[in-house]
């Protein structure tokens, strides 16, 4: 076996020096990206816009003489339709199509199936949206964190619903997945540092629909919880917020950044003053407001959430690690991304310096009031209150 | 403490009547064809999408949009069997099963690429989601009108099976297929109706259902057809009451499950209530009401 | 077209060179037989030899090759409900009565193409057919073995049917029922019905009937007045020696 990989190596090093002996020298001034995503399946609704956001960013540098000024960027689009064997074999055919970066899909299980590929290339790599940030042990020391993190908006919220007065919780989790099992955990964690309790922790299943057994057992808990905190998104928020509402249940609501959707604010009078965390929030005069407008008048539709800043971000962030470096030399990327600093960029500041590949990144704090999301902080968590990634 | 058995056992008789819908409408396709239908989740999907587009792009009054949306799934399921089933007709089952996953794929990518990847939210009007207080009882709206369709759809199915010739043959075509063709009565008659009723159902179950979540979106329908599996095998295939019956009792499980269970326990009543399906099917193997004269 | 003059003088029902074939497996080879109008024909063979596949095939229900005919008609490319309509119908094999409908709802369908004398149709039935009146609102599977033969016969009499194919209706009956079948394969002569009867009992079946077909391995060896099948000395041999 050992020896077969020393074959195998020796292999991949004589084709790099096959490919650097012919005359391709042009190479060395693009940067392509390859985008393993899912444009069909469960994830499409989070990895297309963030591609759309990223499609705007490279337009833009590209009409700036590329990234840095002087790369050339070639987006290398490839639907994975959101399943994890599909994503590692992509990955593999994007690195023999001579990616220098990789973006992953939103999921935990995906990415890491390609992670993996990309990390063994020496690829540096981003996730669209998985939020996990123990992704970047399970992955390897190329992979990069690029959305808001679980553990970041769980205590965000905590300390938020601390200083609205709130100080019994319950939580609502499922183990499907460590977005929604373990970010309403964090945020008890953080809560419980902050002086509140939790009374009690439901699980539900993803797509059952009917809460009527969890919401009865809610409405007869004593005493009676003053805020719900899930991470439950659609199709399984809205139902169950209308059924903890028509059981007489008044306890605040609050969500992470999975109901950011034009369906959470239409629901109508049961969603009034739901508060809910995303990646930011369009406050009119700022550049993320800017963003919002080149997105109409890019794709000609309003955009309707903050994966598509995030994508954007991502490529200016991408853009300054390639000054930095110099070139696409895949550890120079790396370590540059990992030196990112204050970058200002759509959604605000961006920094990965000393954070263990886990950005911290502003986050903002929304509230729906009278049918509409209203803006109510944007703040950075200080790091000391962060719990522990599970 | 009685009220709350009571409230649960009104939530599972809700829940389990929307399963037996959706159950119904995969049966009633089995039961002439011998094929589990897996593109009937996508038209509850359909129905939702033409639910939204006529109330709210057209503007029609809601309850119109919903009668003319059960219409839509009934004339799409009867399309369907003309444009993908009869083709394939008298295949292997293998075939005609490929056939219903192509089908559901394709309209997952239709509905992803056409309308789109993100749901859509319906306006359900507020007295649909209300609740009324009845001693102490949670009585909500929707859930009410759950167990009003279940009712009538039942009643309606029930006299339409027993009295008319059409009924009574997709009842017989249940049983052998070709002596039911030797009583004169054309086979595609059959099948159309069946596909027919079946949508119709998909409509019912899917306006229930999206009513419920309050969005559409392309991938809704996988779930509920998988629970509409369950409670077609639990119940026997090739029943209609078996499936109905199944429903209801599938219903039951997973109500009285999440109440009952120690939160310690809470993931693993999915497990749970599958062990506990699979012991029944186990000591019947043709599930509660399948005839052991199936096995001719 | 000269229609009218030609029902009278041509068969009721003509196979011409039927053959069935299930895949590779050929069941019957280029069959060629006639009913007479009004007539009782038998056909009889060993098992396996293709009789109730020319029957299922007759009407539809298996794959066939060759030319059905109906009164000089060619009706090879019509579909079973489509015979059904013109007036031919199958009594099969096993019964395959509708078990998890009632006795009302199997004749009810059994008249479905002939609505308007339903009612009329059923009353005669049910007075050839006692016990079937007084099983009238019961599950068809729960009747005994000689009710739902009796109850297979009067479901394909239902469609008021020119040409009855019968496909043994003795098959596993007591005796004393095994006599009400013939008695009422005789009266359908009565009542105008052209037959194509399928049975074990050959020497019954002969006795009720004009002529005889025999086939085995899916040809017809043999045809006949039944008279002459019931003497000939081959034919004893083949099955009272082999068979029984």
């Amino acid at each position: 076996m050992k020896l077969f990989q020393k074959n195998n190596r020796a292999a991949a090093a004589l084709a790099t020096v096959a490919m650097i002996g012919t005359p391709a020298l042009a190479q060395d001034n693009d940067l392509k990206i390859g985008f393993a995503v899912s444009l069909t399946g469960y994830l499409a609704p989070y990895d297309t816009p963030t591609v759309e956001g990223a499609q705007i960013a490279i337009k833009e540098l590209n009409e700036n003489g590329g990234a840095a000024g002087q790369f050339a960027i070639e987006a290398m689009v490839r639907d994975v339709r959101s399943d994890t064997v599909q994503t590692s074999i992509v990955v593999q055919e994007l690195i023999d199509a001579g990616a220098d970066v990789i973006v992953l899909p939103c999921d935990d299980d995906p990415a890491i199936a390609g992670g993996l590929v990309a990390q063994d290339a020496g690829i540096p790599m981003f996730s669209t949206c998985a939020t996990n940030a123990s992704l970047t042990a399970a992955i390897g020391d190329f992979y990069f964190v690029n959305y808001v993190a679980d553990i970041v908006q769980g205590a965000t919220l905590a300390q938020f619903a601390r200083e609205e007065g709130l100080s019994n919780a319950y939580l609502l989790v499922s183990p499907e997945t460590t977005y929604t099992g373990n970010l309403p955990l964090y945020f008890g964690e953080v809560f419980e540092t902050l002086g509140g309790s939790v009374v009690d922790t439901g699980t539900y299943s993803f797509g059952q629909q009917d809460f009527s057994a969890e919401v009865t057992q809610i409405a007869s808990l004593n005493p009676q919880p003053d805020v719900i905190m899930t991470s439950a998104y659609e199709p399984d928020f809205p139902a169950f917020l209308r059924q903890l509402r028509a059981a007489g249940v008044t306890a605040a609501v609050y969500g992470s950044d999975g109901i950011d959707s034009p369906t959470t604010s239409g629901l109508g009078d049961v969603s009034e003053g739901v508060v809910f965390t995303n990646a930011g929030f369009p406050v009119e005069g700022t550049r993320l407001a800017a963003f919002f407008d080149a997105y109409a008048a890019h794709y000609d539709r309003p955009l309707s959430n903050s994966f598509a800043a995030t994508g954007y971000d991502m490529m200016l962030v991408i853009s300054e690690a390639i000054r930095v470096a110099g070139g696409t030399d895949g550890a120079a990327l790396r370590d540059a991304i990992a030196n990112t600093d204050g970058l200002e960029v759509s959604t605000g500041e961006i920094s990965y310096l000393d954070r263990n590949r886990v950005p911290a990144r502003s986050v903002s704090l929304n509230r729906i009031t009278g049918g509409a999301i209203t803006h109510v902080d944007t703040r950075v968590i200080a790091s000391d209150l962060l719990p522990e990634s599970k | 403490m009685s009220e709350l058995v009571a409230q649960q056992v009104l939530n599972a008789l809700a829940l389990g009547g929307v399963y037996a819908l959706l159950g119904l409408g995969l049966a009633m396709v089995f039961s002439v064809l011998g094929m589990i239908n897996f593109a009937h989740g996508e038209l509850m999907t359909f129905t939702g999408y033409a639910l939204i587009f006529l109330s709210a792009t057209l503007g029609w009054p809601f309850f119109l949009a919903v009668f003319a949306a059960f219409a839509v799934a009934a004339a799409s399921a009867a399309l369907i069997e003309r444009v993908a089933f009869r083709p394939v007709r008298g295949a292997s089952l293998t075939t005609m099963l490929l056939t219903t996953f192509a089908i559901s794929s394709i309209l997952h990518v239709v509905f992803q690429n056409f309308i789109s990847p993100r749901p859509i939210a319906v306006a359900i009007p507020d007295w649909l989601t209300s609740t009324a207080q009845f001693s102490g009882l949670r009585i909500g709206m929707l859930q009410c009108i759950s167990l009003g369709v279940t009712v009538v759809a039942l009643i309606g199915l029930t006299v339409f099976l027993r009295f008319s010739i059409t009924g009574l043959a997709m009842r017989a075509a249940a049983q052998d297929f070709s002596i039911t063709r030797l009583m004169g009565i054309p086979a595609n008659r059959v099948i159309v109706t069946a596909f027919a009723i079946s949508g119709l159902l998909a409509g019912l179950s899917g306006f229930l259902w999206v009513a419920q979540r309050g969005s559409v979106d392309p991938l809704m329908g996988f779930v509920p057809v998988l629970k509409a599996f369950i409670a077609v095998v639990l119940g026997g295939l090739g029943s209609l009451p078996g499936a109905v019956l199944g429903g209801f009792l599938l219903g039951f499980l997973e109500v009285l499950l999440r109440a009952m269970l120690p939160s310690e326990l809470l993931p693993f009543r999915d497990a749970i209530s599958l062990s506990i399906i699979i012991t029944i099917l186990v000591l019947r193997p043709n599930g509660l009401l399948g005839r052991a004269e199936a096995v001719r | 077209m000269s229609a009218s003059e030609k029902h009278t003088t041509d068969p009721a029902l003509e196979l011409r060179g039927v053959t069935i074939s299930y895949g590779a497996i050929r069941a019957a080879r280029s069959v060629d037989l006639t009913v007479g109008a009004g007539e009782i024909v038998t056909l009889i063979g060993p098992n396996g030899a293709g009789k109730s596949s020319t029957l299922m095939g007759t009407v539809g229900l298996a794959p066939r090759g060759g030319a059905v005919l109906m009164y000089g008609e060619d009706v090879s490319n019509a579909s079973t409900e489509q015979l059904v309509r013109k007036g031919l119908t199958l009594s099969p094999e096993g019964r395959r009565i509708f078990g998890n409908l009632s006795v009302a709802e199997n004749l009810r369908l059994g008249g479905a193409t002939a609505r308007k004398t339903a009612g009329e149709t059923e009353e005669r039935l049910l007075d050839a057919f006692p016990k079937l009146r007084a099983r009238y609102g019961q599950q068809a599977g729960t009747l005994s073995g000689g009710e739902q033969q009796m109850l297979a016969i009067a479901r394909a009499l239902m469609s008021n049917p020119s040409i009855v194919l019968l496909d043994e209706p003795s098959l596993g009956l007591a005796p004393k029922i095994v006599d009400t079948i013939f008695e009422t394969i005789e009266q359908l002569r009565t009542w105008k019905i052209s037959v194509l009867l399928v049975e074990q009992d050959i020497e019954r079946a002969l006795e009720v009937s004009d002529r005889g077909y025999v086939m085995s391995h899916g040809e017809i060896q043999m045809t006949g007045t039944s008279n002459e099948l019931l003497t000939n000395a081959n034919l004893k041999e083949m099955f009272f020696g082999e068979n029984a």
